[in-house]
C-alpha cells in the first residue's frame, strides 16, 4: 500500500495541448500511468492469515486493458492478457491462448524502458512459457540459500508484452508473498512466520493506442 | 666435521705451489665453541663445517690472499681476510648473536632446508612451543589466530589465505599434499596438532613448485620424528564432553629412529538454537594414527617413512520434509597415507632426494527414516592418490645452489554421484635457481611445467627476491603464477536431485548427458552453447608480494607485506539447458575473475624472555571484476526491501565478494617463566562485519542486510609445569560467550578445558 501511495503522487497526471500546424484539431498527450495490483492471487496454497486452502491448478486470468481479473471461463477468448499460476506466467497467445500474446524480459530500470523493443518477442510453447520463471523473473534462494526456499523477484527485470489484441505493455513483478513483505527480515526468513506465497504484486503500464511508446499517449481531441 | 677432500689444482690464483693449511677454532662470545658452523673460502666452491669442539681445518691452500665466511644459525655471518704466505695458518673466532630473533629452519619455501630469514619468500612458523601453549586440538584452532588467516566453515573448516578460499590453499604434511576436498573444502579440523613438529605457512605465489592449488598459499605440517627416546601423554577433557587423548612414544638409536602416535578426538557436540531439533554439531569422534620411522645407512644416505591412518564417526539426527519426519544416520571418514623418502648425498655438493606418497580418502554416509527405516540418502567417495618424485639439490658454491625434480601424480576417483571411476594422471618439472650474487642480495627464480592428462599443460614460473637495505631494513618481492585445476566435480560430476527434478554435470559430460537428454525430449532450450564446454580451463592466478621487514633491535620487530593475487578463468556454475520440468541442468565454465588485494602487517615485543607480544592486521579488498564492470555501466540493480523500488547500484555500494572481512587483527600475549614453571597465554582475535549472502535479488553484496556483524573472540590459557615431567594447563575459549546462533553455527559459546601432560625423555640417546 505504501508504495502504491508514492507511486500515485509520485506520477502526476499532465495534460499538453499542441496546436496542430494544418487544422484546429489539437492533440491531447496524456502520460502513462502505472497501475499497482496487489496480492494477486495465483492458486494460493494458503489463505493470507496462513490456514491452508485447497488449490485450483488454475491460472489467474488478467486483463491488462481492463485492469480486473477475468473468470476461467473465458480463458479460450482473447479478454485475458497474462495468466498466473505458482510462478508460471503465460501470454494470451502461442500455446496458451487464442490471442495475439507473446513477451520478453529486457533488464533496466521500468520508468527508463520508454519504449517496447520492435523484436525478440517469444510465444508460449507448452512447457516453455515467454516469460521465463527461474533465471528469467525470480530468483529461487533453495535449500540452502538465504532466506531458504524463497522466490526473489530479480531487479532490473522488465517484462514488455504483447497483450491478446497485439497492444504493448510493460510489467514489473515486485512480490510474489501476501502483503509484499520485506524479504530481509527474520520474519519472513523463518518458513513458519513467513507470509503465503503466490500472491503477486506487480504493476505495469498498458499503451492502449498500438503503439510501442511506453510513457505517454496521444489522441485526437 | 667434514672437510672436503678434493684437491684444488693448486695453481689456484696462479701463486706458488707452497701447500699449507687454514685451521682455527670458533666460539660464542662466552668462548664455548659452537658446533656446526659454516666455514667457507670465499672465491672457491670449498666449505666445511666445525666439529663438536668448534674445529676446522682448509688443507692443501696454495699461498695467497683468502676471505674466510663464517655463519650459524642465530649468529650474525663474520667474514674474516687473512693472507696465506709462508706458513699454515690457525685462527680463533668469535662468533656475535644476531639480533634478529633466531630464525627457524623451514623447507617450504624452496623444497630444502633454509633458514627463514635467509630466503626471498616469507615463511610464518608456529612451532610446538606456541601450539601447546595456546591448547589447541585441531590444525584449524591455530591457524585461525594467524595474522591473515580466516577459517570458513562451509563444508567443513577450511582456510581462507588473502582472501582466497580454501580450494586454493595446498595443505601438506611432510610436504605431501592431503586429498578428500568437499565442495572444494579441505577440512582442518582432520588434523590433529599433537604430533606437529612446526607448521610452515607461505602465502602467496612463492610456492609455486607445488603445482596445483598452491595458489593462494602453501601450509606444510612437519610432524614430530624421534629425537630421542621417551614417551608423552596428554588428556584434556573440557565442555560438550570434549575429549582428546594423545599418546607419544619415541627411541633413537644412533643409525634408527622410531616415533609413534596416537590421537583419539571426541566430543558431543553443541545446540546453539535449543527450538530447532537437532543439534548444531552433532556428535562425532576421531582417531589418528601416525609413525615416523628413520634410518641412517651412512652419514650420505638416510631412508625415512610416514605412515597415517585417521578415521571419523559422526552421528547425524534431523527433521524433513513437509511431514517433518526423523532422519538418523552416520557418516564415516577414513584416511591414510604412506611417504618413504630416501636422501643421498652424493657428495658435498649434489644430495639426491627420492620419495614416494600414496594416500586415500573414503566416506560413506547412510541416512535412513527413523520409522519406517527406509533410506533416506546413501553416499560414498573415495579418493586416492600415488606420487612418485625425485629431486636433486646441487650445491654450485655457496652463491649458487641449483634445485631441479621430477614427478608424477596419478589419482582416481570413485563416488555415487559419478558415472564410474574417473581418474587422471599430470606428470611434472621444476627447476630453481637460488643467486646470492652480494650478500645483501638473494635471488631465487623458479618455474614448473605440470603436463596433465585432461586439461592443459602449466606453466607456474616465480621470481622472488630479497635486499637487505640496511642491517635492520630488508626488502622481499615475489611475483609468480599459480594455478588450480579443475577438479572431478567440475569435470565429471553427474548428479539429478530426485526430488527438486535439477541436474548438475561436469564439463567433461555435460554434452554427452544434454545430448542424450535432448533425444528423450526432456529439454526445451539449451541456454548455453555446448560446444564452449570442451575446453575447460585451469584457473590461474598472477599475484605480487612486497614486504618490508625491520628488527629494530632484539626486542622489537615488524613487517609490512603487500599483496595482490589476479584470479582469471575462475570457474563458475552456469545454466546450460532448461528441461521439460521446468528446473535447469547446470554445469561449469570458465567466466569471471576476481582480485584481492591489501596489506597484512605483524609487530612484536618481547621486553623478556619470558614474555612475547603480538600485534597482526590484515586490510583486504575483494572483488569481481565483471560485477565492476557491470556496475560502471549500470547494469545492476537493486530493490529496496521496504519500498520494493528498484533501483541502479552504484559502485561505491558494491562490497566484494562475500565472506571476506575488510580487517583482520589479532593480539596476543605469551608468557613463560622457565625458573617457576608458569606460563600464560592471553589471545583475541577479530574479524569485521563479512558479506553472508545476497538478500535483494541482484547476486552481489550491496546492503547492509548482506553483511554479518563483525566479532571478537578472547582465548586464554594458564599452565603450571611440575617438576621434570608433569605439566598441567587450563584454558578458556571465546571467554565473552560470543554467539550468532542464526548465521555462525561454527562457533560454539564459551568451552572450558583442563590438560594434564605427561613427558618422560631420556636425555641418553642410547638407553630407555
Amino acid at each position: 500500500m505504501k508504495y502504491f501511495k508514492t507511486t500515485v503522487m509520485a506520477i502526476a497526471i499532465t495534460f499538453l495541448t499542441i496546436a496542430c500546424d494544418d487544422d484546429d484539431n489539437s492533440v491531447v498527450v496524456k502520460q502513462l500511468e502505472a497501475e499497482v495490483v496487489e496480492d494477486l492471487q495465483a492458486d494460493p496454497q494458503s489463505n493470507p492469515d496462513g490456514t491452508a486452502r485447497e488449490g485450483t491448478n488454475q491460472f489467474t486470468l488478467y486483463s491488462l486493458k481492463d485492469n480486473k481479473v477475468i473468470p476461467n471461463s473465458d480463458s479460450a477468448t482473447t479478454k485475458w492478457d497474462i495468466g498466473f499460476r505458482s510462478t508460471a506466467i503465460i501470454v494470451n497467445g502461442g500455446d496458451s491462448g487464442p490471442g495475439q500474446g507473446e513477451a520478453q524480459i529486457t533488464t533496466g530500470i521500468f520508468e527508463e524502458l520508454t519504449e517496447a523493443p520492435e523484436t525478440g518477442y517469444k510465444k508460449d510453447e507448452e512447457g516453455s512459457y515467454a516469460i521465463q520463471g527461474t533465471d528469467g523473473w525470480y530468483n529461487y534462494t533453495g535449500h540452502t540459500g538465504t532466506p531458504v526456499n524463497a522466490i526473489i523477484p530479480i531487479p532490473g527485470k522488465t517484462i514488455v508484452i504483447k497483450t491478446a489484441e497485439g497492444k504493448y505493455a510493460k510489467i514489473e513483478i515486485l512480490s510474489y508473498y501476501y502483503g509484499s513483505p520485506n524479504t530481509t527480515t527474520a520474519e519472513f526468513a523463518d518458513m513458519a512466520t513467513r507470509s503465503p506465497s503466490r500472491y503477486y504484486t506487480f504493476r505495469f503500464i498498458y499503451q492502449h493506442n498500438g503503439s510501442r511508446n511506453l510513457v505517454n499517449t496521444s489522441s485526437l481531441n | 666435521m667434514c672437510i672436503a677432500a678434493w684437491a684444488l689444482p693448486v695453481s689456484l690464483h696462479g701463486q706458488s705451489s707452497f701447500i699449507f693449511s687454514i685451521s682455527g677454532k670458533v666460539t660464542d662470545s662466552s668462548g664455548s665453541p659452537l658446533i656446526a658452523v659454516n666455514v667457507t673460502l670465499e672465491g672457491s666452491n670449498r666449505g666445511t663445517a666445525t666439529d663438536e669442539h668448534g674445529k676446522f681445518i682448509f688443507t692443501n691452500i696454495p699461498s695467497g690472499e683468502y676471505v674466510l665466511s663464517f655463519s650459524a644459525i642465530g649468529f650474525s655471518k663474520q667474514k674474516l681476510t687473512m693472507t696465506v704466505e709462508k706458513e699454515s695458518q690457525s685462527i680463533n673466532i668469535k662468533l656475535v648473536e644476531n639480533i634478529r630473533q633466531l630464525s627457524p629452519v623451514v623447507v617450504t619455501a624452496t623444497r630444502n632446508d633454509r633458514v627463514a630469514s635467509d630466503i626471498p619468500v616469507k615463511v610464518s612458523t608456529i612451532d610446538k612451543q606456541q601450539i601447546q601453549q595456546t591448547g589447541s586440538l585441531r590444525l584449524n584452532d591455530i591457524l585461525a589466530e594467524q595474522t591473515g588467516l580466516t577459517i570458513i566453515n562451509d563444508h567443513g573448516a577450511g582456510l581462507q589465505v588473502q582472501g582466497l578460499d580454501s580450494d586454493y590453499t595446498l595443505l601438506l604434511i611432510n610436504g605431501e599434499p592431503v586429498i578428500g576436498r568437499t565442495a572444494g573444502t579441505l577440512d582442518l579440523n582432520r588434523i590433529t596438532v599433537g604430533n606437529i613438529k612446526q607448521v610452515e605457512i607461505v602465502k602467496g605465489p612463492g610456492s609455486s613448485l607445488y603445482g596445483s592449488e598452491a595458489l593462494a598459499g602453501v601450509v606444510n605440517i612437519i610432524t614430530d620424528r624421534a629425537s630421542g627416546t621417551g614417551g608423552s601423554a596428554a588428556l584434556r577433557y573440557g565442555s560438550n564432553n570434549t575429549t582428546d587423548l594423545a599418546l607419544e612414544g619415541q627411541y633413537k638409536s644412533e643409525k634408527s629412529g622410531l616415533y609413534l602416535f596416537g590421537n583419539r578426538y571426541s566430543t558431543n557436540g553443541y545446540d546453539l538454537s535449543k527450538d530447532v531439533f537437532g543439534q548444531t554439531v552433532d556428535p562425532f569422534s576421531s582417531h589418528t594414527l601416525g609413525s615416523t620411522f628413520d634410518y641412517n645407512f651412512s652419514s650420505k644416505t638416510n631412508f625415512s617413512i610416514n605412515g597415517k591412518y585417521f578415521t571419523e564417526t559422526q552421528q547425524s539426527k534431523f527433521k524433513t520434509g513437509t511431514q517433518q519426519q526423523t532422519v538418523i544416520g552416520a557418516g564415516e571418514v577414513t584416511e591414510w597415507s604412506i611417504n618413504p623418502k630416501l636422501t643421498h648425498s652424493h657428495n658435498d655438493q649434489l644430495k639426491l632426494t627420492f620419495r614416494f606418497y600414496g594416500t586415500t580418502y573414503n566416506t560413506e554416509s547412510l541416512l535412513e527414516y527413523k520409522t519406517t527405516g527406509e533410506v533416506y540418502d546413501r553416499t560414498s567417495f573415495g579418493q586416492s592418490l600415488y606420487k612418485p618424485e625425485l629431486q636433486a639439490e646441487y650445491f654450485v658454491n655457496a652463491r649458487n645452489i641449483i634445485t631441479g625434480g621430477v614427478g608424477n601424480t596419478w589419482e582416481a576417483v570413485e563416488a555415487t554421484r559419478y558415472q564410474s571411476r574417473q581418474h587422471f594422471s599430470n606428470t611434472y618439472l621444476f627447476g630453481q635457481y637460488e643467486w646470492l650474487p652480494l650478500d645483501r642480495l638473494n635471488i631465487t627464480a623458479g618455474a614448473r611445467i605440470d603436463m596433465h592428462s585432461a586439461y592443459q599443460s602449466q606453466l607456474s614460473p616465480k621470481v622472488a627476491l630479497k635486499y637487505d637495505v640496511l642491517p635492520w631494513l630488508s626488502i622481499r618481492g615475489v611475483a609468480g603464477v599459480g594455478f588450480k585445476a579443475p577438479d572431478f566435480r567440475q569435470l565429471y560430476l553427474n548428479f539429478t536431485n530426485s526430488v527438486a527434478g535439477y541436474s548438475v554435470f561436469g564439463a567433461g559430460v555435460v554434452t554427452a548427458e544434454v545430448e542424450s537428454m535432448q533425444t528423450q525430449g526432456l529439454i526445451t532450450e539449451i541456454l548455453t552453447d555446448l560446444k564452449q564446454f570442451h575446453d575447460l580451463k585451469a584457473e590461474s592466478s598472477l599475484s605480487f608480494n612486497l614486504e618490508f621487514l625491520t628488527q629494530l633491535s632484539s626486542t622489537w620487530s615488524a613487517s609490512v607485506n603487500l599483496f595482490q593475487n589476479n584470479i582469471s578463468n575462475l570457474i563458475e556454475t552456469v545454466t546450460v539447458a532448461r528441461k521439460t520440468n521446468g528446473q535447469a541442468v547446470f554445469s561449469y565454465l570458465n567466466k569471471d575473475e576476481v582480485y584481492t588485494q591489501g596489506f597484512e602487517s605483524d609487530m612484536s615485543y618481547s621486553p623478556a624472555q619470558s614474555l612475547r607480544l603480538s600485534v597482526g592486521y590484515q586490510y583486504l579488498v575483494a572483488k569481481d571484476r565483471e560485477t565492476l564492470s557491470n556496475l560502471n555501466d549500470g547494469n545492476i540493480y537493486a530493490r529496496d526491501p521496504d519500498t520494493q523500488e528498484t533501483y541502479r547500484v552504484s559502485k561505491s555500494e558494491y562490497g566484494g565478494l562475500f565472506n571476506r572481512s575488510k580487517h583482520t587483527a589479532n593480539v596476543k600475549a605469551f608468557y613463560h617463566h622457565a625458573k617457576s614453571g608458569w606460563g600464560a597465554s592471553l589471545r583475541i582475535n577479530y574479524r569485521s562485519r563479512y558479506g553472508f549472502a545476497d538478500r535483494n535479488g541482484n547476486g552481489i553484496l550491496d546492503i547492509d542486510q548482506e553483511y554479518i556483524n563483525g566479532y571478537a573472540t578472547v582465548n586464554t590459557s594458564i599452565t603450571k609445569i611440575i617438576g621434570e615431567v608433569i605439566s598441567i594447563q587450563a584454558g578458556c575459549d571465546n571467554l565473552f560467550d560470543y554467539k550468532n546462533p542464526e548465521y555462525i553455527t561454527s562457533l560454539p559459546g564459551r568451552l572450558f578445558w583442563g590438560t594434564v601432560r605427561m613427558n618422560i625423555k631420556s636425555k641418553n640417546k642410547n638407553k630407555p
